[in-house]
């Protein structure tokens, strides 16, 4: 202590710590041993005013925040506060527009039902007015092209057993250094909701799509450390897929354009012909068959159609069995002969009797029949009749009585629209009237009869003079050549000159059409060229044909529904396709691509960095024919692209189906063998690193399939 | 009884045992996330279990006569639970400071509270040892009473002088300098940032009186010097055990609205999860 230190009192003794008063006569003599009670008052002297303490200062400080803690709480709890108060952040741009319309209070229930509830709610079961519904129904109102709403909540939007048969496929063929593990997800693969992938409230700018590559595999039972080192190579990818268009890339290059002249030079076979570059940047799968095929196909074409197609023809009836058929004609009498065509044979079909006969009928050929023979003539007079009852029933009934007839024997109405709308009732009508007048109405026609009727056995009824014997279908000339028949067919008997000459429908019809062959007394069309309604309609009518049955090959064997499908084989599936169905934005496939930023690489610009087309081999060796790899592919059933079938309404079953996978909902999409050597995943690593273009999983699939 | 481990091993131990904490809770959340789980409700409620184990030291201390451990180990256990609560929380958020209203003020109250949990570490570790190296540690409620004493000292030595040359220049330093000085609280400036320049200026200002004053006065002087002295000293007591006192509060009250909108937090987040 310095020398000028002054002592001060010590502390007083009858101090309190921690209590929230202290005495007023601290430090005097008069300060008391009992001190102040907890409400601040000195219970001995009403003088003494007793002071707070940093404890009793502080005690209203926490009471009152508690206080105020407690009434926060019940307000939320409540559900008594604005709903902008506990928006927990900014919706996404598209949400946030969506909603920029809605009230303010009724933002939060558009996407949450548990924002009309009290929270108290949570501790009331009973009578909860929202029951079941849940948040994913609130988005799948919005987003309802997404999927269908059974399948909404199943991994990848496809149901349980084509998901067993990806994964199959999909086990059977783990590359080294990936794991095979059974999934692991926490949530069920049928009940996930839309919030466990896209988390909402991120701001204006979030990716609600984003996705990491751990919660894509999390589900799968074979997984992948990274694209580079351990992700499957895609074999055939993206080939095989198609096939709407059958061409054959290879013999294109090695045989048909080398061997075709351009003023004299060979024409280069480049890819930009037939795959040019559309606004979107994207290539596309096709161009018009006017654009790229007609130059070379469109002559042999415009043959194989103007075969046509024939609807109705009359058989040779002997003179015996014509007189039993009221007005038969008397050029469709004399030895049996002729046939059912198939598209007759369509309609009738549904007639027990004349099915009978058509089976009776050797190879459906009345050539083949015996007059002798007691079932084939009581076929030759089955079918003879169904085939009248068939054209009366057209001229009477119209265009309905084909699609009666068709729809009978299990063809789509939708089907036979083309079909029936270009076939004039009224050529029908005028054709019964001028075939079958009665033999009184027609003197030459009488004659005829009369002398057939005469003649017997009915082989004899031929004369050795009988022009007939020229015609055509006997000697097996085209019958769009002219014939040297000659019949007088005009209603109006005004045509004595025309009388003489076969109707020329090659010359007469350049647009196609139908028409009446009075040579061979038949209906029959004409087709035009590429892309014939009736052609096509008629292809689409023989696909809804089951497999197996004859009638359907002889539909698709003929001259001109051949030349359809050669170029088109898929217009004979289930659901026909003529087109090729560009695969950029389509929906229903695992994996996506698109040319346009891949083009922007200056060494991508040329197809043939990725795209090789295998030599062609010549067919001598005929295990050779297709692509190696191709046919490989194919007899292995390996599955590298899955392909997604809608269904009918009717079907519980929706969403992808593994290609090699047969099931009665499902159609089997089979790889389609292909002329391309395999595109190497070494083509890709280069780019789609971490570092450089990305190697998400989400960079190449979808997740959502339609 | 000689401590088991040294000051410096334990926290080592403890912040390892923590990062270990943080890094099991990060590993766990990975996995669920990966798993299309719910990661943030892991995360969310570890935090907020975090924050009702922190709120439970306030609690202890009201309890002392319960055998709950000592305070010492709570405050260890307090002190770490914050860090692990911490770096839980920065796994929990998208950004350390959330967009919407709620989220917003729940976030910032959190990082206030966490960053005065910090301040409270290094507070409750330095003031104590400047409080403990000064001459006398008065009670903080007794400051007021230490003040009127040295005041009451004050006007007694005043008083006291006889020589009338040294009352005449003594009184009016007094009245103008020194009165003002002990007679009043310190300033809400010294509080805030205590500092010695108030007890320099009154000290140089005595001094300078040596001149007028004979050795009577001069002792007098020296005697309104160690006054100065000790009511500095109790004024940097005060500010000292002030500040203190308010971070507790502060930190305490604070945490009772992180408790509150927290609870908000996950009754909101739960309701709306879908």
């Amino acid at each position: 202590m310095r020398r000028s230190d002054r002592e001060l009192p010590p502390p007083p003794a009858k101090d309190r710590p921690n209590r929230p008063w202290l005495c007023g006569q601290l430090g005097s003599d008069e300060a008391c041993d009992i001190g102040p009670n907890s409400h601040g008052k000195c219970p001995l002297r009403h003088v003494c005013k007793p002071t707070r303490s940093w404890h009793g200062r502080r005690r209203p400080w926490l009471v009152a925040s508690l206080a105020v803690s407690i009434v926060l709480v019940a307000l939320v709890l409540g559900n008594s506060v604005n709903t902008a108060l506990i928006k927990p952040g900014e919706l996404s741009t598209p949400h946030a527009q969506i909603l920029s319309t809605a009230m303010e209070s009724q933002r939060c229930e558009t996407c949450h039902p548990s924002a009309t509830e009290s929270t108290l709610s949570w501790f009331l079961s009973a009578g909860d007015v929202h029951h079941g519904i849940d948040q994913t129904e609130r988005c799948l109102k919005c987003h309802h092209t997404l999927a269908p709403a059974s399948l909404a909540r199943s991994a990848h939007n496809v149901p349980k057993v084509t998901r067993d048969l990806i994964r199959l496929a999909s086990t059977a063929r783990v590359p080294d250094g990936s794991r095979s593990s059974p999934a692991t997800s926490h949530e069920h693969q049928d009940s996930l909701a839309c919030g466990v992938c896209h988390q909402e409230h991120q701001g204006p700018d979030a990716n609600l799509m984003l996705v990491t590559n751990a919660r894509c595999q999390t589900c799968h039972s074979t997984t992948f450390n990274s694209f580079s080192t351990d992700h499957p190579g895609w074999q055939s990818w993206p080939y095989g897929k198609g096939g709407e268009i059958g061409f054959d890339h290879s013999k294109h290059l090695s045989q048909h354009f080398p061997a075709s002249r351009q003023n004299g030079a060979v024409v280069e076979f480049r890819c930009d012909m037939c795959h040019s570059q559309n606004v979107q940047n994207e290539i596309t799968r096709t161009n018009s068959y006017e654009t790229s095929c007609a130059g070379c196909h469109d002559a042999s074409l415009k043959i194989a159609s103007g075969e046509g197609l024939e609807l109705v023809s009359l058989p040779m009836l002997p003179a015996d069995l014509a007189k039993q058929n009221k007005d038969w004609p008397s050029r469709a009498t004399g030895f049996l002969d002729g046939g059912l065509s198939p598209l007759a044979e369509l309609l009738l079909r549904t007639d027990k009797a004349i099915s009978s006969g058509v089976q009776a009928l050797p190879s459906r050929d009345f050539a083949q029949a015996t007059a002798e023979n007691a079932a084939h003539r009581e076929a030759a007079m089955s079918i003879a009749r169904g085939v009248k009852s068939l054209l009366d029933d057209i001229a009477s009934e119209g265009q309905d009585a084909i699609a009666r007839r068709a729809q009978d024997a299990g063809i789509h109405s939708a089907t036979l629209e083309n079909f029936r709308k270009g076939l004039p009732p009224q050529l029908v009508s005028d054709t019964l009237k001028l075939w079958f007048r009665s033999p009184s109405d027609d003197p030459t026609a009488a004659a005829e009869y009369s002398q057939e009727s005469i003649a017997s056995p009915s082989d004899e009824l031929l004369l050795p003079n009988d022009a007939r014997l020229s015609d055509a279908l006997l000697v097996g000339g085209s019958l769009t050549a002219v014939d040297p028949l000659t019949q007088g067919n005009d209603l109006d008997g005004a045509g004595e000159k025309k009388s003489n000459e076969r109707f020329d429908a090659a010359a007469m019809m350049p647009a196609g059409g139908w028409y009446r062959d009075d040579t061979r007394m038949a209906i029959r069309y004409r087709g035009a060229s590429h892309a014939d309604a009736t052609l096509r309609a008629t292809i689409e009518m023989a696909a809804q044909i089951p497999h197996g049955d004859s009638l359907r090959d002889r539909i698709l064997s003929m001259a001109a529904t051949k030349a359809c499908i050669e170029c088109h084989p898929s217009s004979v599936s289930s659901k026909p396709t003529w087109v090729a169905i560009p695969k950029v934005g389509r929906t229903d496939l695992f994996t996506k691509f698109s040319h346009g930023p891949h083009l922007n690489i200056a060494e991508l610009s040329d197809c043939k960095q990725c795209h090789r087309i295998t030599p062609w081999v010549k067919p001598s060796d005929p295990a050779s024919t297709a692509n190696p790899v191709a046919e490989d592919v194919w007899k292995a059933g390996k599955t590298l692209e899955l392909k997604v079938v809608s269904h009918t309404a009717s079907s519980t079953l929706t969403g992808a189906a593994i290609e090699s996978a047969s099931t009665a909902q499902t159609v089997p999409q089979n790889e389609t063998p292909h002329d391309f050597e395999a595109l190497e995943k070494e083509s890709c690593i280069g780019c789609h690193t971490p570092q450089a273009s990305n190697d998400s999983c989400t960079t190449c699939h979808r997740y959502h399939i339609r | 009884m000689q401590k088991l481990i040294s000051f410096r091993l334990r926290r080592v131990l403890s912040l390892a045992f923590t990062t270990i904490a943080l890094f099991a809770v990060w590993v766990l959340s990975s996995f669920v996330g990966a798993r299309l789980g719910r990661q943030e409700v892991l995360t969310g409620s570890t935090v907020l279990a975090s924050l009702f184990l922190l709120v439970l030291l306030g609690v202890r201390r009201r309890l002392p006569f319960l055998p709950l451990g000592n305070t010492s180990t709570w405050t260890q256990i307090h002190i770490y639970t914050g860090i692990f609560a911490g770096g839980v929380y920065a796994m929990h958020v998208p950004a350390l400071i959330a967009g919407g209203r709620l989220e917003f003020a729940l976030s910032l109250l959190f990082v206030i509270v966490t960053l005065s949990g910090f301040y409270g570490v290094y507070v409750s570790r330095a003031l104590p040892k400047k409080l403990s190296a000064m001459e006398s540690q008065p009670r903080f409620d007794l400051v007021p009473w230490h003040r009127q004493q040295i005041f009451a000292s004050a006007q007694s030595l005043l008083e006291g002088i006889r020589e009338q040359a040294a009352e005449q220049v003594l009184s009016v330093f007094y009245n103008s300098n020194l009165k003002p000085f002990f007679a009043s609280r310190p300033s809400l400036a010294f509080v805030v940032a205590p500092n010695t320049l108030r007890r320099k200026r009154l000290l140089y200002g005595l001094q300078q009186l040596d001149r007028y004053l004979e050795s009577e006065g001069r002792e007098t002087v020296g005697a309104f010097a160690a006054l100065v002295r000790k009511r500095d000293e109790l004024d940097y007591q005060y500010a000292l055990q002030l500040r203190l006192r308010m971070w507790i509060a502060i930190h305490g009250i604070l945490s009772l609205f992180l408790i509150a909108l927290s609870v908000i937090h996950a009754c909101v987040a739960l309701r709306f999860m879908s």
